[in-house]
């Protein structure tokens, strides 16, 4: 049972099986001044993600920043029966989305990135609505694509809390390394980031920190619990 | 390769077409195999919390460049609008203190004078006196029994006391209440489904919860030390809050605080000052030390919120 695209990842950074997405130009309001947009076209976005690093945290940077895309995500929240409030956590929650989409691959760049994120708050709203139990009005059709599964998704919501707690226990320096080989950095990298001798003693780390986390989950009841069930 | 290494490649989509062609025909028979994906690809879910939380901490830091960019800023695009108002509001204010004026004098100069009646002189109960050691009554032999008597006039009128000065705390016009529930958000705290970890009580009560029957769990969730002892005693706040006992949730959380696990800690932190701000202008002190308390931390889970808060005080 899949809960993501398999894609090879091409030397270019691109998965297989992503249609390299059309050329959109510049991103709109790419004329903001305070933000020098004009370099960051949606190629260089996606490519800045997939690329991890600081590239990726620029990219995140510019797309969260970007004029007039928080203001849509609020007013299709306010039209939607939430607060500022909500409307700023479904931004927030959004862009994680977005980030965590392109590094699986997931977005197939058939959209603008920017409609893209639009379409990410709107599911994530609909989502957010089921789970409180006031989903009467909103049809599918207020929102443009699946972000993720609904099984992937039960499955964050209901062992959130028993990963939150396993992963507070295993201690700073092991956080930081398995955040660090989540988002794919090569043990080299890894090995100059955290200051180890080299590659060999990094793989040893991440994977003692692996284990102990492993550990953590499976000494957790509830964690066996929710497994079986 | 290891297993582990294999496991980890397969499910980061590095495998090559033919590698990934047998591994997958092996997952299909070998049920061993499959369990042990199924927990490399859970363990990854989790991980992707550490990736979650590094980047919301990310968004709160570009949120306070923002904030110091448009601090620096020139103001007039903002006191602009606002410059016209206040000005507006001085006229409106003149205007009407002009009309006070006018309207005063206006009504004892056109007012025809009252005609003085004289009335016999109501008598009234005689008012126990404070006679002066250093000024002895002079006694007067033919004062009349229903004239007044000049002891009155020597008595020391009974002032009221003044009243306190009541001190006009800053922002007391503003509406507490209103804002914590602004703030106030259940999914920051709790889960929207059910634990499943087996916890019947737990279940019940967050049900009882999610259908507003406060009071029940109130009464009925008593935490019991056990696994879940912390989750009981997050869902005893909430009730405790959502009953506008602010003052007892507000002891919860300290509670939750002191036992230190995460993340109920934080969120009891935020609970903590969402309940002291329902209670305010009282206990002023303690709603600040916990709000400082967030703010001290960026990457508190709470931080951006308790930022806007500050903001909106």
């Amino acid at each position: 049972m899949a809960f993501w695209g398999k894609n090879t990842r091409r030397a270019d950074g691109f998965f297989q099986n992503d249609k390299k997405p059309a050329s959109t130009g510049y991103l709109p309001l790419a004329n903001c001044t305070n933000m020098a947009n004009t370099d960051w076209t949606d190629e260089a976005l996606i490519a800045g993600i997939q690329a991890g690093g600081s590239a990726r945290e620029e990219a995140l940077k510019r797309i969260y920043l970007l004029p007039g895309l928080r203001e849509t995500v609020i007013r299709h929240i306010l039209e939607h029966g939430g607060s500022r409030q909500d409307a700023q956590d479904i931004f927030q929650e959004s862009l994680i989305l977005l980030d965590r989409n392109m590094r699986e691959g997931r977005f197939e760049g058939r959209s603008a990135l920017s409609t893209y994120f639009v379409a990410i708050a709107k599911w994530r709203w609909v989502t957010v609505r089921r789970q409180q139990g006031r989903y009467t009005d909103i049809a599918p059709a207020h929102y443009d694509a699946e972000v993720e599964s609904p099984e992937a998704e039960a499955i964050r919501t209901e062992y959130r809390q028993l990963f939150q707690e396993a992963l507070g226990q295993i201690g700073e320096r092991c956080r930081d390394l398995l955040r660090l080989y989540q988002m794919d950095h090569s043990m080299e990298e890894i090995a100059r980031m955290m200051q180890y001798g080299n590659a060999d003693v990094a793989k040893k780390e991440a994977y003692r920190c692996r284990m102990r986390f492993r550990e953590l989950l499976e000494n957790n009841p509830a964690f066996a619990a929710l497994r079986e069930s | 390769m290891s297993r582990f290494d294999q496991i980890e490649r397969y499910l980061q989509g590095r495998m090559p077409a033919e590698e990934l062609r047998a591994f997958e025909s092996e997952l299909a028979t070998d049920t061993e195999l499959a369990a042990l994906v199924r927990q490399h690809r859970l363990e990854r879910y989790g991980m992707e919390l550490l990736v979650e939380r590094d980047l919301l901490a990310k968004m709160q830091a570009w949120d306070r460049e923002t904030e110091l960019f448009q601090q620096v800023q020139p103001r007039r695009a903002v006191l602009r609008p606002m410059t016209w108002v206040l000005r507006a509001a001085a006229v409106l204010a003149l205007a009407a203190f002009g009309y006070w004026l006018l309207r005063d004098t206006s009504a004892t100069s056109t007012e025809p004078p009252s005609s003085i009646v004289r009335t016999k002189p109501e008598i009234k109960p005689r008012v126990p006196t404070v006679r002066k050691r250093q000024q002895p009554i002079p006694q007067r032999e033919d004062v009349p029994a229903e004239a007044p008597l000049e002891d009155v006039a020597q008595q020391t009128p009974e002032e009221p006391a003044p009243a306190p000065i009541e001190e006009m705390a800053d922002g007391e016009d503003l509406d507490y209440a209103a804002l914590a529930d602004e703030f106030f958000r259940e999914r920051d705290f709790v889960a929207p489904t059910s634990s499943k970890s087996g916890a019947t009580g737990y279940d019940q009560a967050l049900k009882n919860f999610q259908d507003g029957k406060y009071n029940e769990v109130i009464s009925k969730t008593i935490p019991d030390g056990g696994a879940n002892a912390v989750e009981q005693k997050e869902l005893l706040a909430l009730a405790q809050y959502k009953s506008r006992r602010y003052a007892d949730a507000a002891t919860t959380f300290r509670g939750i605080m002191a036992a230190g696990q995460q993340p109920y800690a934080q969120r009891a932190e935020w609970g903590l000052v969402l309940a002291l701000l329902q209670e305010l202008p009282t206990r002023k002190g303690e709603f600040y030390r916990a709000l400082t308390d967030i703010l001290r931390d960026p990457e508190h889970m709470f931080y951006s919120k308790a930022k806007r808060l500050e903001e909106r005080l």
